[in-house]
């Protein structure tokens, strides 16, 4: 366990107590009653015995017994309030944690949220390797430690009065507190060494444990999702590919079983080491605590007591190691949470979106340059272009010439790498950025829906206004269905959330994102491929109805099939990262060029001839 | 239903039954490691030998020194007994550690044979009614050891059985009140705690509910995908006030479960009392009679608290036998099911060969189909043929069947009525490897594994020689892949697949989709099905690819699925699908002319560009 790890336990723990300091205290209420309990017992046997050998009364023993039960009983009682207290919060921890991890997870800047590595932390957090998530390991140690200490403090005080009895007896070194006290060091000595080298060793383990498993478990997992339907491996029966994948799974078992091998045998290892030293230090306690019996220099009763509290000092050292080895693991995942809660400081940009009534705003990228992180090549390559709020505009190019990241960089998402994207003369990086991302309404080619009510993930509020929601549903084509689904806006769309709601075909979903952009009622309307999915009738009615969906706002349409360009009047024409065509439909398919190519290829296979038709069908 | 097919294999029929199920458990454990179900056994021996060492010898200390023995009698006496007990110890440990440390293994083992059994399954039978909970469950069993893992909990009863009934018998000895006093208060604990976890189970759909929610909800937030619309739309309160129903929710179910575990707390602990409270008594006033030596005394009393503690782990861990026994029954009945198809060849080599060369047809006749659960069949009495070498078109609306039918094709599916033939033999003349050397599809959301390029592409993990090789080679340039698998760092080497392993290779849509045809072509089979094999192509790729069409296709049997009419163009034949059946059928031009749906389909698409057409030559013929 490291200095830093402690550190980051005792942050989180303190921040714990902050937010939720009932928890905290009945978790160290829990932890000491469960730790004083055994030792209640040892107590009251030791009591009783001592009794026994002074030779008192059956009565006067009853009732020292009995106050020993009630005793019992009420820490017993005690017990099971601060346990109720714990468990029901901790229970749900896990999901407890996840919420703010959440809410901070949406504020990241997007560019952080596609890191992987970031990503890959925060799925430690969120809790792959335990139910309890990192709070809850928290929580947990905290209940082992104060039972832990506990116990360590009662042998303690078990252990000393017969020793001094003893010591009053005692002639020369033998008896003398110095001896009795070298072998109760002895003993402490022998117990911590060994708790320390096996907890060490745990950790060790446990580290490489972790990090060799998840890979290995990645790729169990996928060829097991790969089973879940029918739907899922289609592509495997078909293709013939089940001895890939039973070859591919063979060869990561073979990977398990030599972790599992590794694995057990250095457990094994520590397993004896542990356990021997651990007798053989009971065995001198047996025999120590024989030695002074046989000298007279302790009860009977205290040779029980005696050997029943350096059989729990032992105990408890180990587990006072295992609290302290967990508490550096958790640590460790502590940190994992705080560093990720302190992730990206929030942006600056404060200046407000001027607005307007007339939605005219200008637009202008000069010489933008841009590269997504972790790549060499350009996205985007000295793009310079200005255009008015109220256009129309295309924006076309084969895949992976940078139209999306055009939209990306347009709408915040992401920075430039240099150059400056400015709207009505400022740069967008002086907007508060919320007010900015406002203006747009978009609909990415892989656009999500969350799986809540439809009504909710048309305005994404709570609750919605319903002339509003009618009239964006209407735009999108989408009327029909909605009355169809069983309970209207109402109804939950997908089974992610609420666990029972209606499916939407891939059309369907297309037209419910089109929704969304429409009530946003935004100023731009950005449309990346949204035709893709749907057939001919629904891709007619969305262009017949763009225009209505649209009305007087500024949009983008980002699309392959060329024909939607009808309505724009601008097109934009990208490749490899450059912008290399602007123009209209007339002034572009005149000149040579890329878009004229594009566009004769798709238009030459909607020919009225009969001769294409012949000609199509008999090619080589 | 058809049934046809047999589908419980003679091995489970009649197996039923506690036993079985033991049997069955302790033999898969075998597989997966004989050395555990070894420990199973072995381990009571020294569980029971050092728990019973450990609390007699402070008792034969007590007793030797109050015998008066000598010294060296006492410490030889503790070093042998010391040393037995940590013989004991040690062994016991070693054993409880192997067997406690596997769940990450077991669901290792449990997914081995979970994917080994189901890939010789076949998929038609998944969601067959009988099978479908078995196959669930068996899922489950993989995904995290349910049930077995339990399982190993469970053997470990034997030791506390042994240790049970060893202090059982030495304080039955001395009074047989005692024991039934033991016995009741156990009983009477458990019954509760039964009674608690009835509680929790009956809310544990809702709260696992709730729970799933506010997993989906974390997952959402972290998505890259979601993380631009939630950005932009602001959907962030939305989703943190969902979050915090759903904890509320929470909050609430288990409180009130926790009431119970409380109140069974209270309950256990009044009983106790009385336990404890009457064991002393006993104990003492028989101390006090003098017919109890401290040392007998001293044993006794820890003996109680050994014996409860150990019987009530007993019952404990007997309650999960009901979680062992459901997932392994289920599983065992996973593993019982058999593949319906055909294991001996009915047709021959040479006959298989002769109809590659001679080309294959396919008819469907009066295919009628229904999911389960559904009321309305997707598809109904559907007739088609297409016949050796044709390449068809088949267009329809989203929602109309079009992927069933593909399923229903390459038995996927099983048809409720009617049949499908290739070259007139129905399914069942084919061994699975027969009926996939003649039909091969191109799925429309296919994703590569996450191996070598050449491996996805071929099947074969070997390097690519000679013939092999050319045929690759081949495929490539037909289907306009080459230049992408040259691009590659490694090329054929490349590993796929996304986020599986860190030398993963992402290719993008377009890039992926013009493997997949390459893989298609691979695979040369004399049938071909083509599901929206352009939607990710940008128009110049797209117009390359159909340029391309015959010559890669070649002599096959092809059925084109598409939303693009353009493609219909250089088909044969034109299939219109509506609700489930076949509305239209014809060339594009009867279609045209006969003014249905399909044309009216096809003015919707074209009509922009004709106009446009128009407009220019207008314009042009203006111009002069």
């Amino acid at each position: 366990m490291s200095r830093k790890e402690l550190g980051a336990y005792v942050r989180l723990t303190g921040i714990l107590l902050g937010r939720m300091p009932a928890m905290v205290i009945a978790c160290v209420l829990e932890g000491l009653l469960s730790g004083v309990t055994p030792m209640v017992y040892v107590f009251l046997t030791s009591a009783v015995l001592d009794g026994v050998s002074r030779g008192e009364s059956a009565e006067s023993l009853i009732g020292r017994a009995l106050v020993g039960i009630l005793v019992m009983f009420l820490i017993h009682a005690l017990y099971g309030v601060s346990e109720r207290m714990v468990n029901r919060r901790l229970e749900y921890i896990l999901e407890q944690q996840n919420r703010p991890v959440s809410e901070k997870s949406m504020q990241l800047l997007f560019e952080t949220l596609d890191n992987p590595d970031i990503r890959r932390e925060r799925d430690a957090i969120t809790g792959r390797f335990s139910r309890f998530g990192v709070l809850g390991m928290v929580l947990d140690g905290i209940i082992h430690l104060c039972a832990n200490l506990i116990v360590i403090v009662s042998a303690c005080v078990l252990v000393v009065p017969p020793l001094r009895g003893a010591a009053a007896l005692a002639v020369g070194f033998p008896g003398s507190y110095a001896c009795t006290f070298l072998f109760l060091l002895l003993i402490l000595l022998i117990c911590i060494a060994n708790t320390h080298f096996v907890h060490r060793e745990y950790r060790t383990m446990s580290e490489k444990y972790d990090a060799d498993i998840a890979p290995l478990d990645t790729v169990r997992k996928y060829y097991l999702r790969l089973f879940a339907t029918t739907d899922t491996q289609k592509d495997i029966r078909v293709n013939g590919l089940e001895k890939t994948v039973e070859r591919e799974v063979k060869r990561n078992r073979e990977a398990f079983g030599r972790l599992r091998k590794w694995f057990l045998s250095r457990n094994l290892r520590r397993g004896t080491c542990f356990q021997g030293i651990a007798n053989l230090a009971m065995i001198l306690a047996y025999l120590f605590s024989a030695w002074y019996g046989f000298m007279g220099l302790i009860t009977l009763g205290s040779v029980v007591r005696f050997i029943e509290s350096v059989r729990h000092v032992s105990e408890c050292m180990f587990r006072l190691g295992d609290s302290l080895s967990q508490i550096g693991y958790s640590g460790m995942y502590a940190i994992k949470l705080l560093d990720f809660m302190e992730l990206d400081l929030p942006r600056e940009g404060t200046i407000p979106v001027e607005k307007r009534q007339d939605d005219r705003f200008s637009v202008s990228f000069e010489h933008v340059y841009f590269r997504y992180p972790g790549r060499e090549d350009w996205a985007l390559e000295d793009v310079t272009v200005q255009f008015e709020i109220g256009e129309r505009m295309a924006l076309v190019g084969r895949n992976g010439s940078g139209k999306t990241t055009f939209i990306k960089l347009l709408c915040g998402l992401y920075e430039v790498t240099s150059g400056v994207i400015r709207v009505n003369g400022i740069d967008i990086r002086k907007y508060d950025p919320k007010e900015y991302m406002a203006l747009f309404g978009v609909v990415f080619q892989d656009f999500c829906l969350p799986d809540f009510r439809l009504g909710e993930i048309v305005s994404c509020e709570e609750g919605w206004e319903e002339e509003r929601l009618r009239d964006a549903v209407s735009r999108a084509g989408l009327t029909a269905r909605m009355e169809s689904l069983h309970r209207g806006a109402d109804t939950p769309i997908g089974k992610g959330f609420y666990g029972e709601g209606e499916n939407l075909s891939g059309g369907e979903r297309q037209k419910l994102a089109m929704a969304r952009a429409v009530y946003r009622n935004a100023a731009f309307v950005i449309l990346d491929e949204p035709t893709a999915a749907l057939d001919p009738e629904a891709e007619c009615q969305v262009f017949s109805g763009f225009d209505r969906m649209v009305g007087r706002k500024t949009a983008l349409y980002i699309s392959h099939r060329l024909a939607s360009c009808r309505f724009c009047e601008d097109i934009l024409v990208f490749d490899r990262g450059r912008l290399v065509q602007r123009g209209s439909h007339e002034e572009l398919s005149g000149k040579n060029g890329l878009y004229r190519e594009m566009w004769t290829a798709q238009a030459r296979y909607y020919e009225s001839s009969q001769e294409f038709s012949d000609k199509a069908r008999t090619m080589p | 239903m058809n049934d046809t097919y047999g589908i419980y294999a003679e091995k489970w029929k009649g197996k039923e039954g506690p036993f079985a199920i033991l049997r069955f458990f302790l033999s898969e454990m075998r597989r997966f490691d004989p050395f555990l179900v070894v420990c199973f056994f072995a381990l009571p021996v020294p569980g029971t030998l050092g728990a019973y060492l450990a609390s007699r010898l402070p008792a034969w200390i007590v007793d030797t020194l109050a015998g008066a023995g000598s010294m060296k009698e006492l410490f030889l006496g503790i070093l042998l007994r010391g040393l037995v007990l940590l013989v004991c110890e040690v062994c016991a440990d070693l054993m409880r550690d192997y067997i406690g440390e596997d769940r990450d293994f077991l669901r290792d083992y449990l997914t081995g044979r979970f994917i080994a059994h189901a890939a010789r399954m076949d998929a038609s039978q998944i969601d067959r009614e009988e099978i479908r909970e078995a196959y669930a469950s068996s899922y489950a069993s993989a995904q995290n050891s349910r049930g077995f893992y339990e399982g190993t909990g469970v053997m470990r009863i034997f030791t506390d059985l042994l240790v049970c009934l060893v202090f059982s018998v030495a304080i039955g000895r001395v009074s047989l009140l005692l024991l039934a006093i033991i016995v009741v208060s156990v009983g009477v604990n458990i019954g509760l705690l039964k009674a608690a976890r009835g509680v929790h189970r009956k809310y544990h759909g809702t709260i696992s509910a709730y729970a799933k929610g506010c997993a989906y909800l974390t997952d959402l937030t972290m998505d890259p995908v979601a993380g631009k619309d939630i950005r932009i739309y602001r959907m962030a309160d939305l989703i943190l006030k969902r979050f915090d129903e759903n904890l509320k929710a929470m909050e609430a179910c288990y409180s009130r479960i926790h009431w119970w575990y409380f109140g069974r707390n209270m309950t256990s602990a009044v009983f106790t009392l009385a336990r404890d409270a009457v064991a002393y008594l006993y104990l003492i006033s028989l101390l006090g009679k003098g017919s109890l030596s401290p040392a007998t005394f001293v044993f006794l009393f820890s003996g109680i608290s050994t014996l409860s503690f150990h019987l009530e782990y007993v019952l404990r861990r007997a309650m999960d036998w009901n979680t062992l026994e459901g997932s392994a029954a289920y599983f065992q009945r996973f593993l019982a099911v058999e593949s319906t198809w055909r294991r001996e060849e009915k047709l021959t080599e040479e006959e298989i060969a002769e109809m590659i060369q001679k080309g294959v047809s396919l008819t469907l006749r009066y295919v009628t189909f229904t999911y389960p659960g559904s009321e309305e069949s997707v598809i109904s009495h559907l007739t088609m043929t297409v016949s050796a070498g044709e390449k068809l078109a088949l267009i329809g609306l989203n929602g109309t069947g079009k992927t069933t039918l593909v399923k229903l094709i390459c038995a996927l599916l099983i048809p409720d009525s009617g049949e499908i033939l290739l070259c007139g033999h129905p399914r069942e003349d084919f061994t699975r490897e027969q009926y996939r050397r003649l039909l091969c599809v191109m799925f429309q959301d296919s994703d590569f594994l996450p191996v070598t390029l050449d491996e996805n592409l071929t099947g074969q993990a070997e390097a690519m020689e000679g013939e092999n090789a050319e045929a690759l080679t081949r495929a490539l340039s037909l289907a306009g892949a080459l230049e992408v698998y040259e691009r590659l760092p490694q090329k054929g080497k490349t590993r796929l697949g996304r986020g599986v392993y860190p030398d993963s290779v992402e290719v993008s849509g377009g890039e992926k989709q013009k493997l997949l045809f390459a893989r298609t072509l691979y695979r040369n089979a004399p049938v071909t099905i083509l599901d929206e094999p352009t939607s990710a192509l940008d128009p110049l790729a797209e117009y390359a690819m159909y340029t391309n069409f015959r010559e890669a296709v070649g002599g096959k049997t092809v059925i084109f699925i598409s939303h693009r009419l353009a493609s219909t163009r250089f088909c044969d034949r034109i299939l219109l699908m509506e609700k489930g059946s076949i509305v239209e059928e014809g060339t594009h031009e009867t279609l045209l002319e006969s003014g249905g749906r399909y044309a009216e389909l096809y003015e919707m698409q074209s009509r922009y560009y004709r106009e446009r057409a128009e407009a220019e030559r207008k314009r042009s013929y203006m111009e002069g």
